[in-house]
């Protein structure tokens, strides 16, 4: 028997997941090895990830015992777990006392204010000097202030909890300052939530405390939003705009016919997952999955990325392909855990596309794919920056 | 005659059921569950839709059974 590999593992190509994840594909449900030495197992098949995350005796309790890849020393216990930590039933209830705030109904009607805010900043990329980094200048402000507004957190403060959602999922910095980080932003929850509810405003947090949410279920809330709505739709626009600057065919499609982008959103959400060990989780009773029996208090991972190609699902997955129909893939989990903003997402991704390309037609990478700065050390991948010129 | 069918105990608001075929499927606007327009769709596009949406559902709420079958659906 081959030696187990140590995961977390980083990509070599900035288009497919390690090596390494691919080569445990042979081997569907693997054990492998963690950073602090204890073992877990990874699973990279489409259908057994799903079968594992739809299944109860499976937790999502990030403090029970034997969950996989926890920051190392002794764990803070926040006061109450945030939604994405909740088994059933408190999850459920937990979802959906919010879910009304994110049918695709309400994301629609953000469509006009979200389109003002990327017109906004494509006049100032404009505006600005060239070549422009797209990163700072679009892909990461607009899903900011996106999700700031809808959940009524002022914009002016958003330097402020950037930096510490970027310490806070960074794999390379000590455990206390990525928990030192989440604890800042739960306290600035803590006191937005108090000012709301002395001033009612008319937001997701205000209406939260409207309909008597608990105080610190609410901070939990609010600091899990706020974090998912930083770190991900961010960096999927800036791997998307990259991605499609590279291949002109897909993006004359998409040029053309703005029928075509929401495919390519599926698309470019497979062939990325910037974020799979999230979706990890802990057995509560021995459980067969793929034909393997994982004991009792064992975690699992899911390699999100590698199921996400795997060609019993997807043929040719290696091969960015609009017109594969990608929409089972599983970029945004699966399960009652699935993302709860990704249909925001969604709308967010295919107004950036289809504004910038129409507004910038010429636009251009200012550099090559292997001087680009990736997140390799981040839960999230992404891009550092993305240097563009018109 | 194929019936929809949907546990509202299990949906989890993830309307990607929604997006997949809009003519069968709407989310309650209050708690986001699913609400099923049409549960007796016809035509041969919509059920291959529909079974998609089947497919792809996070929860595993949605069914497909033949009418008559017992089973919670939303419509009164
Ligand atoms: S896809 Fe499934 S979980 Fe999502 S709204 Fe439809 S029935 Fe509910």
């Amino acid at each position: 028997m081959t030696e187990s590999p140590v995961l977390p593992l980083t990509r070599t190509c900035p288009y497919a997941p390690p090596a390494e994840h691919v080569q445990l594909q042979q081997e569907p449900v693997a054990r492998v090895t963690l950073p602090d030495g204890s073992q877990a197992w990874a699973l990279s098949r489409l259908e057994d990830i799903r079968a594992m995350l739809a299944d109860p005796r499976f937790s999502s309790d990030r403090q029970r015992e034997g969950f996989p890849l926890q920051p190392p020393g002794p764990r803070p216990a926040p006061p109450r777990q945030p939604m994405i930590g909740l088994d059933p039933p408190e999850h459920g209830e937990a979802r959906r006392a919010v879910l009304g705030e994110f049918t695709i109904r309400r994301m629609n009607a953000l469509r006009p204010r979200i389109q003002q805010i990327v017109d906004e900043h494509v006049d100032g990329l404009l505006a600005g000097p060239r070549p422009a980094d797209l990163v700072s200048a679009l892909a990461l402000p607009v899903p900011s202030l996106v999700i700031c507004e809808l959940l009524g957190v002022p914009y002016a403060d958003h330097d402020f909890f950037q930096t510490r959602s970027a310490n806070l999922l960074d794999r390379t910095i000590p455990a206390e300052k990525r928990y030192a980080a989440a604890n800042e932003i739960r306290e600035y929850m803590a006191t937005l939530i108090i000012q709301k509810e002395k001033q009612p405003t008319d937001d997701l947090i205000g209406r939260q405390i409207a309909k008597g949410a608990d105080r610190e279920d609410l901070a939990g809330l609010g600091f899990l939003l706020l974090l998912a709505g930083h770190e991900t739709t961010g960096n999927m626009i800036s791997l998307g705009v990259m991605t499609l600057l590279e291949r002109p065919s897909a993006l004359a499609a998409l040029k053309q016919d703005p029928a075509v982008t929401p495919e390519v959103v599926e698309e470019l959400l497979r062939y990325f997952t910037i974020a799979e060990y999230v979706t990890s989780r802990v057995a509560r009773e021995d459980v067969e999955i793929g034909g393997v029996v994982i004991p009792a208090g064992d975690g699992v991972i899911t390699l999100g990325n590698v199921a996400n190609r795997d060609p019993a699902a997807f043929a040719d997955g290696d091969t960015f392909d609009i017109g594969r129909g990608a929409r089972h893939h599983i970029a945004f989990g699966f399960g009652p855990h699935q993302c709860l903003g990704q249909n925001l997402a969604r709308v967010e991704l295919q107004i950036v596309f289809d504004t910038l390309f129409a507004r910038i037609p010429d636009l251009r990478l200012a550099t090559t794919t292997d001087e680009l700065s990736f997140k390799d050390e981040s839960t999230v991948y992404g891009l550092h920056s993305l240097p563009v010129t018109w | 005659m194929l019936q929809v069918i949907a546990d509202l105990d299990r949906c989890v608001g993830a309307g990607q059921c929604v997006l997949t075929e809009p003519g069968v499927f709407d989310q309650d606007q209050e708690d986001g569950t699913v609400v099923i327009l049409d549960d007796t769709p016809e035509d041969e596009r919509t059920i291959t839709r529909v079974r998609e949406a089947i497919h792809i559902c996070p929860s595993r709420a949605l069914a497909l059974a033949e009418s008559g079958a017992s089973g919670r659906t939303d419509t009164p």
